[in-house]
């Protein structure tokens, strides 16, 4: 059963923009849930579908630590299971509308898996790693894979901060010396605001927010033995997004800077698909490649929720 | 002391292709190691002179177990010191003669930096992990920056397996095996008919080299000094003309993600060309970064004494 399409009223838009996230308790079923699930190991093991590797591959069982934060970019290239979710039409076209755009264009993916004792996520701003496209424009849809609950690393999000203005890249990512807190609120100082609004985000497997590509996010410390957070985070683009000019690489150019070609600025549809467009255009491979995992999902609750 | 071009003798390549490998004693200046030394540590804590991340990377501080194996590939588009040796002209058409190739195109290249303790790097082809390379011919050149001991879990090598007719597959990780580091290797000598096979440490100073065949089955075994940190340095190269294998054919690795869909052509933006006999070179190169062995010089056309 084809599902029905998300309708998202004039009131969630304008709240979007008000508090630069949106929450939506049930995306998808628990079935798809635990295909998704069952990917996730065996991908941090080495495992790749494909044959591809991934764009970044943090983590391994033979020398990575038990505790530490797993992270994975780029997971659509190596598993046709991700690249069925991560590449899907509808999500694409619920970016695009809080973007306020005519379509939208994958810029990259992240897989997470923070197991008991994993250590904190610095707050950053997305925006901060996507500076060499234009129009610069973002909005990431965090999806939970299990249940996203405070206290066990949940994502964190500063209300109303992507109306300030965008900090430079955060020196600790991963595992910081510093608070994880510690970055933002310097930022926060610096907007005028003494006392941020941190919300610890609870959403159900399946689940996801969407957040402007300026808001101040990250996850603390899992502190629940019984709890492994798993999420999946896709980052949209406008659809006529193209690389600014450069000379020799494009400067900070972070995963998407690696397939600029050299004296074109165009977004290779190879490297960046375009996932839904106003007037029906959809990468032409991605069907062929993995299918749409939202365009075949029987049951879905339309319960958006705001935070 | 600055550095000055090698002449291949006919007697050495005959030897590599024989033997599957050569050692070349005098590669790389000291200031040459020192700069690329000196780049290592920032790499590995995530600063990126070019904010371009790495193909791949294993062990990362505060990630990792303390005596990981530090390893990452395609630092050539993270650091521009780092890609001055990694995109040499010179390594290259070093790398093309051994082979046969009228000139070589960079697949990767790969730091190893194994601290006290690290484990033992399972043996493995190189050539296994080119298979959606049409051909899947890929060379080495593996430059020691500090002194490469047995103790330190240096390279091993299996001289002349290159001609060995086997079977192999693509192992899901090659860093701290469970089993034997060398089972590989016992697996493919029994099917070559091979009953002893001489596994050859390759013991090297710094700035040293050792240039491999895609066959030849080499691993490392564990650092098992207290106070060496062995660190070492790897150009793999492609033959120039070099183009995927159509889709769908032979393990990806960390090359199919740069091919556009339907396409078997190599882009040269991904894979530059290093050094051709006919004296091409991808030309965003000399905007790029100034070559490590050859700074002021033209690339050498002819190339050799042969």
């Amino acid at each position: 059963m084809v599902l029905s399409p998300l309708q998202l009223t004039e009131e969630r838009v304008a709240r979007f923009h008000e508090d630069g996230f949106l929450v939506i308790e049930k995306l998808f079923d628990d079935q798809l849930v635990a295909r998704l699930v069952e990917r996730v190991e065996p991908l941090f093991a080495g495992e790749f579908e494909t044959g591809n590797y991934p764009d970044e591959w943090h983590w391994s069982p033979n020398l990575g630590l038990p505790q530490a934060a797993r992270q994975m970019t780029g997971v659509w290239k190596s598993d046709r299971t991700m690249a069925s979710l991560i590449l899907s039409a509808e999500i694409g076209r619920i970016m695009a509308m809080l973007g306020g755009w005519s379509g939208s264009r994958l810029l990259g993916d992240s897989l997470w898996m923070k197991p008991y004792g994993a250590t904190e996520t610095t707050l950053h701003q997305d925006s901060m790693y996507s500076t060499y496209y234009t129009p610069e424009d973002i909005v990431v849809c965090w999806i939970a894979l299990s249940d996203a609950v405070p206290g066990a690393g949940t994502i964190e999000y500063v209300r109303g901060s992507h109306h300030w203005p965008l900090s430079g890249t955060v020196s600790e990512f991963h595992a910081p010396s510093k608070s994880y807190h510690w970055e933002m609120e310097q930022a926060a100082a610096r907007a005028g605001f003494d006392k941020p609004e941190v919300i610890q985000l609870e959403v159900p497997a399946g689940g996801c927010a969407f957040h402007h590509g300026h808001m101040w996010h990250g996850s603390g410390k899992n502190l629940m033995s019984d709890k492994i957070r798993r999420s999946l985070v896709i980052a949209a683009i406008p659809s006529e997004s193209s690389f600014k000019s450069f000379g020799a690489y494009v400067p900070g150019g972070y995963i998407a800077g690696r397939y600029k070609r050299q004296g074109d600025d165009t977004m290779d549809e190879s490297f960046f698909p375009i996932l839904w467009t106003r007037d029906g255009y959809r990468t032409p491979f991605l069907d062929e490649y993995c299918g749409d995992a939202l365009g075949a999902s029987k049951t879905r609750e339309l319960s958006g929720s705001f935070s | 002391m600055a550095y000055e071009p090698i002449q291949l003798s006919e007697q050495q390549i005959s030897y590599f292709r024989e033997n599957g490998y050569l050692l070349l004693e005098k590669l790389l200046p000291e200031e040459v190691i020192a700069h690329i030394t000196d780049r290592l540590d920032p790499l590995f804590a995530t600063r990126f002179e070019t904010g371009i991340y790495p193909d791949e990377w294993h062990g990362r501080p505060s990630l990792s177990v303390a005596n990981a194996t530090r390893q990452m590939c395609g630092m050539w588009r993270c650091d521009r010191t780092v890609a001055g040796l990694s995109l040499s002209a010179e390594t290259a058409r070093l790398s093309a003669l051994l082979a046969g190739w009228s000139g070589a195109r960079i697949a990767t290249d790969s730091s190893w930096i194994k601290p006290p303790d690290a484990p033992e790097v399972l043996f493995h082809r190189n050539g296994t992990y080119a298979a959606c390379i049409d051909p899947p011919e890929m060379m080495t050149c593996w430059m020691a920056l500090s002194d490469a001991s047995a103790e330190a879990g240096t390279l091993e090598i299996v001289p002349s397996s290159h001609q060995w007719i086997v079977s192999d597959q693509v192992r899901q990780s090659l860093h701290a095996p469970a089993e034997d580091y060398r089972q590989p290797v016992w697996q493919a000598a029994a099917e070559a008919g091979i009953a002893s096979p001489e596994i050859m440490t390759v013991e090297i100073p710094p700035g040293a080299c050792i240039f491999m065949h895609w066959n030849l089955w080499h691993g490392s075994g564990k650092n098992r000094s207290s106070d060496q940190t062995r660190r070492s340095f790897g150009v793999n190269t492609f033959r120039a003309d070099a183009r995927f294998q159509p889709p769908g054919i032979g393990y990806g690795y960390i090359f199919n993600r740069y091919r556009r869909v339907g396409e078997t052509a190599m882009d040269e933006s991904y894979f530059p060309i290093l050094w051709t006999r006919d004296g091409y070179r991808t030309p965003f190169l000399a905007e790029y970064c100034e070559d490590a062995l050859l700074p002021s010089a033209a690339p050498l056309i002819s190339g050799s004494a042969i």
